[in-house]
């Protein structure tokens, strides 16, 4: 009997290594995707900018997001410090089959302005990250290959190489290629390589810190280094708050107007 | 060199009461928000021999509290030390507080209000609005911030949310006109000029300026339409002549107008097209006073390219037409009161408008802002380089620029062409 469940035991895991050792680039972009994910979340967040001389500057926003549906989402981001930029506000209303719905409201202005889409290449709040890096890739818009498996800090990860499916998306991206580290215990990228159009590398992304927030896992500090123009922005995520029924209404510009 | 103080007695009752107003806010409130910037600015003129037309300090103190979800109020008030040399004889060392903004809003399910001192702006297109005529401008000040040139009023502003339409009502109950650097003579011809002052619109309720404006989006474009009814905020100069004292005489007064407007925005992949129009109805219907401008149309069409390092380019067309005009009846008026031809207006006419945007280095960005009239070729042109120096302190550098021949639009502002300097930190 006891060698029976021995060899049930060693069964079970041939068939898991087996598998995790199957899935292709595509699978495991596609698990990486699609796990649990929040319908709604608010969450302060610290921007950390540094130049290539080593001056900071700190941004503190007030973001608010919600999914519309699977392929759709609205974001809110409110400027909290510093003094000059705080009450700046910024909307997007993002849809699948057009351009995103981009309103601006600065203070100074007292208006709310409909602003042109600076693309999914378009840096984000003047950082390194562009709203493509920040964003959730779309599964089709890349091609996979799986690379040998590495640690990265002490965790085995899936390492896969991406390549755009078209030249449109490595033209809106900016990237003729990426390469990510994604966790196999939690399904999260921890490391991104990207390379420009003419692969040359550009810019490493780290993920210092990864927290469970309910059941999901968010990357609660990312560091976005361009090694080109030797920039760095890093992204901290604190007080995240999820599924709190964020009301519809909350994202439009009746509210973003209100400026506080 | 004689130096006085004036203090602004108007700005400095209302200041009082708002700042009485501020400090209760700020001790009752447990929410209330302080914060506020300090700036120092120096506007020295471009033409000889350049004196300083601005040199000063100011503090802005502001606050803010948030009634839950029910309504917020707001207020900010500067306190402005000022030394200003006017015709290179004195200076003047000005000292005034001036509320700049106190409002109360109240936020109902369909509806916002907001009452008091406030700026509305109205329009999609840049910098030229001619649906935007509810804040005065202070064409004596155009610097780098939109509070040093626009002026505030006092106005109660309702939006209702109605569905796929938002409504907003304005009623600005007192009559603000712009301020414009003019120089009048003192005579004109052999006579001598005698100035009868100036005509404002009566302050009563019936006098109320009021406007509506519709605003909703159809197909990835959002446009509005708008109506105000108020008086034109650039003043006539009338002039007759008296035969009796052999002198001429000169009154300043504000017609009524009422504004027919609409504007659109859309966007696709990195352009935005916009547009904005204005059918002004004014009192001369027959076009036979000189001294009331005709009714006319002006529209601007634009293009806007978001490039990247927030590069921004704005380029728009703008065109007046002036409607009922005669133009041999109004030289021949003109000729017998021996005003000025060069003050003809024209029956068309067209400019173009652009405004760049970079960002230079990390910390810097760069502004150009250009208006070109086509017919004279006399233009207006406003850099300004913004240095993010450290977090909450920017300094900008800029000018103010009017260039044209003799006469034209531009041309006649050249001596009022200034850079400016500034320092401003923000808390």
């Amino acid at each position: 009997m006891k060698r029976f469940w021995v060899l049930g035991f060693l069964l079970i895991f041939i068939a898991l290594s087996v598998r995790a050792q199957d899935l292709t680039g595509k699978q495991i972009m596609e698990k990486a995707l699609n796990k649990t994910s929040w319908q709604d979340m608010e969450a302060d967040v610290q921007l950390i900018l540094t130049n290539s001389r080593g001056e900071q500057r700190i941004r503190k926003i007030k973001m608010y997001s919600r999914k519309r549906n699977a392929d759709e989402s609205d974001m809110l981001m409110r400027f909290i410090a510093p003094p000059d930029v705080k009450g700046t506000g910024f909307l997007i209303i993002e849809h699948k089959n057009s351009d995103d719905d981009r309103y601006l409201y600065l203070p100074a202005l007292r208006r709310v302005k409909r602003i042109a889409s600076s693309g999914k290449g378009g840096n984000f709040m003047s950082s390194d990250f562009t709203y493509y890096d920040i964003g959730k890739p779309k599964l089709n818009d890349w091609t996979y290959k799986r690379l040998p498996d590495e640690t990265v800090d002490g965790h085995p990860c899936y390492v896969i190489e991406c390549l755009p499916a078209s030249e449109k998306v490595a033209k809106e991206t900016g990237y003729g290629k990426i390469i990510r580290w994604i966790r196999q215990d939690i399904w999260v990228t921890i490391k991104s390589e990207y390379y420009d159009r003419g692969l040359r590398l550009w810019k490493v992304l780290t993920v210092p810190k990864v927290e469970k927030i309910g059941d999901i896992w968010f990357q609660t500090d990312m560091v976005m280094k361009d090694v080109q123009n030797n920039h760095t922005s890093e992204m901290v995520f604190s007080n995240i708050q999820i599924n709190r029924n964020i009301p519809a209404q909350f994202f439009t510009q009746r509210y973003l107007q209100r400026g506080r | 060199m004689m130096g006085r103080r004036i203090w602004r007695r108007t700005g400095s009752r209302g200041s009082g009461i708002l700042l009485l107003l501020m400090l209760t806010t700020g001790l009752l409130a447990q929410t209330a928000e302080w914060g506020g910037y300090l700036k120092f600015f120096a506007h020295p003129n471009l033409n000889e021999p350049y004196p300083f037309d601005r040199l000063g300090t100011r503090l802005q103190l502001t606050i803010t509290n948030q009634f839950a979800e029910k309504g917020a109020f707001f207020a900010s008030v500067d306190f402005n030390y000022e030394e200003t040399r006017v015709q290179g004889t004195e200076n003047i060392r000005h000292m005034d507080v001036f509320p700049v903004e106190a409002y109360v809003d109240l936020f109902f399910p369909r509806l916002d209000l907001r009452l008091g001192k406030q700026f509305i702006f109205w329009g999609k297109t840049d910098w030229i609005n001619p649906t935007d005529n509810i804040n005065p401008w202070d064409y004596k000040n155009i610097s780098a911030e939109i509070e040093d040139y626009r002026i505030p009023v006092t106005a109660l502003k309702a939006d209702a949310y109605l569905g796929q339409f938002d409504l907003e009502a304005v009623v600005v109950p007192h009559f603000i006109p712009h301020l414009i650097p003019m120089e009048m003579p003192d005579t004109m011809g052999i006579f001598p000029v005698h100035d009868l002052g100036t005509v404002l619109p009566a302050n009563k309720l019936s006098e109320a300026e009021f406007g509506f404006r519709l605003k909703s989006s159809l197909w990835n474009v959002d446009y509005s339409l708008s109506y105000y009814n108020g008086h034109d905020k650039f003043p006539s100069v009338e002039v007759s002549f008296d035969p009796m004292g052999r002198q001429f005489l000169r009154q300043i007064s504000y017609h009524p107008y009422q504004v027919f407007g609409g504007d659109f925005i859309t966007t696709f992949n990195k352009f935005a097209v916009k547009g904005e129009a204005a059918y002004i109805l004014t009192d001369d219907r027959d076009g036979r006073d000189i001294f009331v401008k005709n009714p006319h149309l002006q529209y601007v069409v634009g293009m806007d390219y978001m490039g990247i390092n927030k590069l921004t380019l704005n380029l728009q067309f703008v065109q007046t037409l002036l409607f009922r005009y005669d133009e041999a009846y109004e030289r021949t008026q003109y000729q017998q009161l021996g005003m000025p031809l060069e003050m003809l207006p024209d029956k068309h006419s067209e400019s173009l408008s652009s405004r760049i945007q970079y960002q230079l280095a990390d910390f810097t960005s760069f502004q150009l802002i250009t208006v070109l009239n086509l017919k004279d070729m006399d233009y207006f042109v406003l850099p300004i380089l913004n240095y993010a120096f450290m977090d909450g302190v920017n300094i900008y550098a800029g000018a103010t620029i009017f260039q044209g021949p003799e006469g034209s639009v531009f041309g006649r502002n050249e001596k009022f062409s200034r850079a400016f300097l500034e320092v401003k930190y923000s808390f």
